[in-house]
């Protein structure tokens, strides 16, 4: 498999690719970061329990010890569609271009290449994350000395300890929003088709349902994904919705493998 | 060199749905060779080439390239180079980034990378980004990078499709450039011209199955469409016609001159008899069928 991450690391490493995406991930984490501690103005936050990641952040919480990284979590929420995008569209236009035909031809071992492909663009998320979460910690520094947040409580040991934990949490929903993009795209194989219903799944249609049944927030993987991204796991503890979408991801890998494996490759 | 073919095929099927693409073909490609694959548009060829490669798995029979079993690819790719079914590139990459990707993943060292773009001439060019590329460069680093791992086998499917006349003589050069390495070529086509020129052995099939396999020379061979005989005087033509028709040959006029069909030992005894008849035959051509010819009497098709 390292030959299959290695190669998709020729495409990743260009300088034009490194610029654009490390970019989008600075300016979301800097307008989500900004916005989060300069337009608050009351104490208390406020969570609203039917939608996970809408929470309206209050002075006094954005200087506790994990006030720092609110802005942070914040904007990998958003980022966790464009993860889940980006897998899709990945994956999805080797079929539409033809070139899985030349991945297979050069590595027949099909779970081997993709799961590389997979592991790579996986790393690179984690990069892009690490260097969200440094400029969101340095923007709200800069933003809360404006406002006069006390920032004490940041560079505890607790502060440290839920800078680590809200990382892990984002990438634990990358994960989650890439295994979501990936299955759609090996099963459809079409980049509209594969967005169309990622897309169409996990907004419109969670949210419409979740109106009208309160549990859907518990069991549907959008929303879970949504609640694991901002650290508090949603309508359930953070442990359950993880434990609920790792049974998400074994149907979904499953299935993708299974497709990967037997279906002709005819484009 | 070993005693394995480099392809043999037996009974290779495959349907897609109620759709046949292949039907029990079964036919064998000779180490060393540069060979042709024939067919209409729909016969089966690029079906049949990916099956070779391992992308689509058969539905019945039995397929082996250099001596392994199709069904198990990941034993005898690494020494196959394929195009199939035309270019297919990261269009933000430049030709070369292409082929580091491809070795990368091919385990290849990035050393045979200068070489086989001085191969296709494609090294001037291999900076600028793919999108930017020609069809003709565009199939020419499809051919550098099939030619990445030195291969044994190479499968090239319609390397000439969509190309103008000099981007078909490119290719065609190419391929007997890249024949005298030494490695089998197995090539399909349309341009019937091409197959004949650069391949010594053939393949044709239709509707899915083999019509003919075997020697280029020989298909030809079989189809000795005798030869056509001129003399000065019309008059003399009549006495050809005559002498032919009487030995149990056909024989009619064309352009001026006489077409006999007949094997080629009759043109001693038809010269004899036109001298004992006082004719004088100012011309003798045999007539060769080209393999378009000998194609569309084979698939039963006009052209």
């Amino acid at each position: 498999m390292s030959a299959a991450i290695r190669a998709e690391l020729v495409k990743l490493k260009r300088p034009k690719m490194l610029a654009g995406v490390m970019g989008l991930m600075i300016a979301l984490s800097l307008l989500a970061t900004t916005l989060a501690f300069a337009l608050t103005n009351s104490d208390a936050s406020s969570f609203n329990e039917k939608r996970p990641g809408a929470v309206t952040l209050g002075l006094a919480e954005l200087g506790k010890a994990n006030g720092a990284t609110r802005g942070f979590l914040i904007g990998a929420g958003f980022a966790g569609v464009v993860v889940m995008v980006t897998f899709a569209v990945s994956f999805a236009s080797e079929f539409g271009t033809g070139t899985i035909r030349n991945l297979f031809l050069l590595d027949p071992r099909r779970l081997r290449v993709l799961g590389g492909k997979f592991l790579a663009l996986m790393g690179f998320a984690a990069v892009g994350f690490a260097v969200a979460e440094v400029t969101s910690i340095a923007t709200a520094a800069i933003v809360a000395g404006i406002r006069g947040i006390p920032m004490h409580e940041w560079t505890t040991l607790e502060g440290v300890r839920t800078a680590v934990a809200a990382y892990g949490s984002v990438m634990v929903a990358a994960i989650g929003w890439a295994i979501l993009g990936t299955f759609v795209a090996l099963v459809f194989r079409s980049v509209a088709v594969a967005l169309a219903v990622a897309v169409a799944w996990v907004f419109p249609l969670e949210n419409i349902l979740h109106n009208s049944w309160s549990g859907a927030d518990k069991l549907f993987p959008g929303l879970l994904l949504q609640g694991i991204g901002v650290g508090t796991g949603g309508a359930v503890s953070w442990t359950q919705a993880v434990l609920t979408w790792s049974a998400y991801a074994v149907v979904f890998l499953g299935i993708a493998a299974l497709t990967l494996v037997k279906r002709d490759v005819t484009a | 060199m070993t005693s394995t073919p480099a392809i043999l095929t037996e009974r290779l099927t495959k349907r897609f749905g109620s759709r046949t693409a292949v039907s029990g073909a079964t036919f064998e490609i000779p180490r060393g060779t540069v060979a042709g694959f024939v067919g209409p548009n729909g016969a089966g060829k690029s079906t049949t080439l990916r099956m070779l490669c391992g992308l689509v798995r058969p539905t019945n029979g039995e397929g082996f390239v250099l001596g392994q079993p199709i069904r198990e690819p990941h034993r005898y790719l690494a020494r196959v180079g394929a195009l199939i079914e035309g270019p297919a590139f990261y269009a933000g990459l430049t030709g070369r980034e292409n082929l580091e990707f491809a070795a990368t993943l091919a385990r290849v060292s990035f050393d045979r990378i200068p070489g086989v773009l001085d191969l296709v001439g494609l090294s001037d060019r291999a900076g600028d980004p793919f999108r930017t590329y020609s069809l003709g460069m565009k199939q020419r680093l499809a051919i550098a990078q099939a030619m990445l791992r030195d291969p044994e086998l190479l499968i090239l499917d319609e390397p000439t499709n969509g190309l103008d006349p000099a981007g078909i003589r490119e290719i065609r050069d190419l391929v007997r450039a890249i024949a005298s390495l030494g490695p089998t070529v197995f090539l399909s086509s349309h341009l019937l011209h091409e197959i004949q020129s650069v391949c010594e052995w053939i393949v044709v099939i239709e509707r899915g199955g083999l019509v003919y396999e075997g020697r280029t020379a020989h298909l030809l061979a079989g189809a000795d469409q005798g030869f056509v005989v001129g003399t000065d005087d019309r008059a003399d033509l009549e006495t050809i016609v005559q002498l032919a028709r009487g030995a149990g040959h056909d024989a009619d006029f064309r352009d001026g001159r006489v077409h006999v069909r007949a094997p080629k030992e009759y043109i001693t005894e038809l010269s004899r008899a036109a001298a004992d008849r006082g004719v004088v035959l100012t011309e003798i051509t045999p007539v060769q069928a080209s393999l378009e010819d000998r194609f569309f009497e084979l698939t039963g098709r006009d052209s």
